[in-house]
């Protein structure tokens, strides 16, 4: 199969749009039990995804290419941000930014492993909330995603059934607050 | 011991068993009326050790505050560390409001801390509303009907400032 990073350009390239469904593992260095979670998501680049967890509780994350917006039902409140500061920091910025992986990771090729191949992403600044990004890729599509952090906790995004192209409803990228939440703003 | 007076409409105030050593997690909310945070706070609590952490909605720690008798530490995701005598001065760096660090146990398993009046129960004597040192914690619903059920949200106010957590677990440590 193609070297990693020339499955990502690739993947860069077709993916103006994307949607599925992701499941997520959050590993700590302590032991705690693993934590996993799952939902759908959408993006349109540049700048624009809906990040939406069904389980283990509902959380929505919407961009708009301009704030970030994050809705918990539960706590009824919704925070909102602008997506600068947010968007090399989250991996679905990382996936629907346009160029920030290059902008803020150095890209390596990583190799074969578990069936994909692999790409290497170093923070280029020091402050950078991961230690170490990793994308790996199969037939030029993105599969899965790992992420560590300053205090050793990885963060594995698997993308089972991505499909690019998909030419999402422009109203996907807003998000109106219900009436009665708390609104606030960083 | 005395029951304390019941509430207004509610049942006597019924003692609750306190879970010393435990993994704590919920979603939390805080804002001072201009600043806000929120993410989810893990807090594990053993003998002499404290560990706050609060990740971002997506699952990134953001930070970690740990405390022991020999002092705190504060790290941030962008790798900083501030050390203090003790986790007051450092908790409310991370929470964004300034709760009181020692009284955030009983806060989250609805019981009075030292000093603190219980002034509302519901119908199964569990509390509804807390005053702690200037703090109305209100308890607006239970995990489930059990008397000895822990509070699902909890809405602490001081004037402005607020901060409101959703329960999602509680694991007693031995």
């Amino acid at each position: 199969a193609d070297a990693g990073i020339v499955q990502l350009e690739r993947f860069v390239a077709r993916a103006g749009s994307a949607a599925g469904h992701f499941e997520q593992t959050v590993m700590s260095q302590s032991g705690r039990r693993p934590q996993v979670s799952s939902g759908r998501f959408v993006f349109d680049r540049p700048g624009r995804f809906r990040w939406e967890y069904v389980k283990p509780y509902p959380q929505l994350l919407v961009s708009d290419g301009d704030k970030l917006w994050s809705w918990d039902p539960d706590l009824n409140q919704v925070t909102v941000q602008p997506i600068g500061d947010a968007l090399g920091s989250t991996p679905a910025a990382i996936l629907a930014g346009d160029g920030a992986l290059e902008r803020n990771f150095t890209l390596i090729d990583g190799g074969e492993r578990d069936g994909l191949a692999w790409v290497t992403a170093e923070p280029r600044e020091r402050e950078s909330p991961f230690e170490i990004v990793r994308i790996g890729l199969a037939d030029g599509m993105l599969q899965r995603m790992e992420m560590r952090d300053h205090f050793g906790q990885t963060t594995v995004i698997d993308f089972p059934d991505l499909a690019t192209g998909v030419d999402p409803d422009p109203d996907l990228f807003r998000f109106v607050p219900p009436d009665g939440a708390d609104v606030l703003s960083h | 011991c005395a029951l304390q007076p019941a509430g207004e409409d509610g049942a006597p105030l019924v003692e609750r068993a306190a879970i010393e050593h435990f993994e704590f997690e919920g979603r939390i909310a805080a804002s001072d009326g201009q600043r806000a945070a929120n993410g989810t706070l893990q807090w594990t609590r053993r003998a002499g050790y404290d560990e706050w952490t609060l990740l971002s909605p997506l699952g990134q720690i953001v930070a970690r505050v740990v405390g022991t008798p020999q002092g705190a530490t504060l790290r941030t995701a962008d790798g900083r560390t501030i050390e203090a005598v003790d986790v007051d001065e450092l908790l409310p760096q991370m929470l964004g409001v300034d709760a009181p660090a020692d009284h955030l146990d009983e806060w989250l398993q609805a019981r009075p801390a030292p000093g603190a009046r219980v002034i509302e129960t519901d119908a199964l004597g569990r509390p509804t509303r807390i005053s702690d040192s200037g703090w109305l914690i209100d308890y607006p619903t239970y995990a489930d009907d059990s008397a000895e059920a822990m509070p699902r949200r909890i809405d602490a106010t001081w004037g402005e400032v607020r901060l409101r957590v959703v329960t999602d677990g509680w694991t007693a440590l031995p």
